[in-house]
Formats: structure tokens, sequence, C-alpha cells
């Protein structure tokens, strides 16, 4: 399990993607719910200090369930060509003043807002990323890397 | 659990909030069941056609299995005006009939290869939403919940 800044120097460029689509403020994280199924719920994450942060509220269902199951899977919006980037790993409470600032700065630029929340950190498992060529032709066709914690990246396709 | 078609009858104005967000971009996020008890999370593209709702997995996606065997899903829309949100949880269910697949091919709005699984979507629960007071302290969400009878 590494943290975001652990990915990000093994594997800057891919970061940077990743970076760059979480930038524009929500991505969807997946979690587990008491009875064992999924839920998927809009947030925002927020890269600070070499960390993968987030502000969720005390009253929301993934609050919950995060204290309960850590796990999580994290997708960004698509980006252009359909680009994907999605995280798998374990959320931890990182509620410590110092969490709170660094992920603060960052949500004051994108006038994010909430209030009754504690702050997590998103570690990292695996990363996977792809690109769609050929939208809307027959030749459509997947280029993807994956990224796992202490293992090299691989690219298949 | 009840079809696309029977939850749009009862809550036509929920059903719209999908509706209108599969009209600017046609895609949704669908978290599933891993083996190991994990959630799965992608992006995929809902179709509906007929008042039923499907969605057509490549045959090399994991989550077709997750579909196959655990079958709970939960959906969620991307954010609409005023952030609206769409949520829907159910269990999917394998479709292998032609007469269900040409159907499907016809009403979605990408190719359908030959080689995708189907599955249909029952649905349990919707919930809808949008904020209040947006960008301000106070924020606020309007929630309104359905269950299938």
């Amino acid at each position: 399990m590494d943290s975001w800044g652990e990915f990000a120097a093994a594997e800057p460029e891919l970061a940077e993607r990743g970076a760059r689509l979480f930038g524009v403020g929500v991505a969807y994280i997946a979690t587990t719910a008491r009875d064992g199924s999924s839920r998927v719920h809009p947030f925002t994450p927020l890269i600070a200090g070499g960390r993968l942060l987030t502000f969720i509220g005390k009253h929301t269902v993934k609050y919950h369930n995060l204290l309960r199951d850590q796990r999580f899977s994290v997708h960004a919006v698509l980006g252009d060509s359909d680009e994907e980037f999605l995280i798998i790993g374990r959320a931890t409470v990182s509620d410590d003043w110092a969490t709170r600032m660094a992920g603060a700065v960052e949500a004051r630029k994108i006038n994010m807002t909430s209030t009754n929340d504690v702050a997590f950190e998103l570690t990292i498992d695996r990363v996977h990323w792809a690109i769609w060529k050929g939208l809307g032709t027959p030749e459509i066709h997947r280029v993807a890397k994956r990224w796992e914690a202490a293992v090299p990246l691989g690219v298949f396709s | 659990m009840v079809t696309w078609g029977d939850f749009a009858e009862a809550e036509p104005d929920m059903a719209k909030v999908l509706a209108d967000s599969l009209a600017w971009i046609p895609i949704t996020y669908l978290a599933t069941v891993r083996k190991d008890g994990a959630p799965r999370l992608h992006p995929i593209c809902p179709i509906i056609g007929k008042g039923r709702i499907f969605v057509a997995v490549p045959e090399w996606s994991a989550k077709r299995y997750d579909l196959k065997n655990d079958r709970r899903y939960a959906l969620h829309a991307l954010p609409g005006k005023l952030d609206a949100e769409f949520y829907m949880t159910g269990r999917a269910k394998i479709i292998k009939d032609a007469p269900t697949r040409a159907l499907v091919v016809k009403s979605a709005g990408h190719t359908v290869h030959t080689s995708d699984w189907l599955f249909e979507f029952g649905i349990e629960q919707v919930m809808t939403a949008y904020w209040e007071k947006q960008g301000q302290p106070d924020t606020y969400a309007v929630r309104k919940f359905w269950h299938a009878p």
C-alpha cells in the first residue's frame, strides 16, 4: 500500500494524468455496505503534500462504509478519448490538524466547502489507466497501463 | 425489484433526472462486488429500450462475472444541473435471448458487439438529489427516495 507520493515517484507520467483528471473536483468512490453490496458516491479527491486526501461528511453513507471496511475503488471522471483513471486501495482516517489544513488549501482552490466532516487518506494498491483509440469506428481498441504498489508498470492493450 | 418502465411510471420526475443526464453525456458509474467482496467501479453506458435498462459488457471485462455471480450493483449518474444526482441499486440479470439482444442493439447509442455480455438492471431503490446554496457553507441536498414495492 503506497501513498500518492510514492506512486507519483514511481510513475510520474501516470500520476500527472491522474492528477489532471482529479483536478476537476469530482470523482466517484465505491465502498462496501454493511450487507456486502457495493455503493458508489461522488466525492472530491484532493492531492496535498504527496497524499491523496478527501473530506467526508460524518452523516454520509460512505463515511460509515469506509470506517467499517477500508477497501475502496475510485474512478476519475472520464477525460478526452474516454481516458480512464482508477485506483484500488484502502481509506484511513487522517483527521489531524496538519492533514486537514493541507487538504483545506487544495479544497479552497476549487471552491469546495463542507462541514462536519473527517479527513481520510486514500492509499494505493493498484492503479489502472486507459484511453480508447478509434472511438466511433469499428477499429476501436483500448490502450491501458497498470501499476501495483511495489510492482513495476505493465503495459497491455 | 422492478423494471425501468415500472419505476419511470411510478416516479416520472425521478426517471427524468437520469434521462436528462444520459442525454447530456451517456455515461454513468457502476459499482459491483468482486469475488473477494471488495467494491469494483467502472464507467458504463446504460441502454434504455422498451421500458427496460441494460448494459453491454465487453467479454474481457471482469465486472461481467460480478454481475453474473453476485448480481448486486449500484449506479450513479454524472452530476447534472444544480449538481443533480441520480442513484440506483438493485440486481442485474444476464440476458441471452435473441429478441432482447436485438432490442439492446437497436436501442444502444453505441456499438454492441456480438461478444458482449448483456445484463438487465432490476431496480430496488432510487435516490435523486439536487443541491441548494451551492458553493456556500450552508449548502444542502434536497433528496428524494423511492423503493420498489
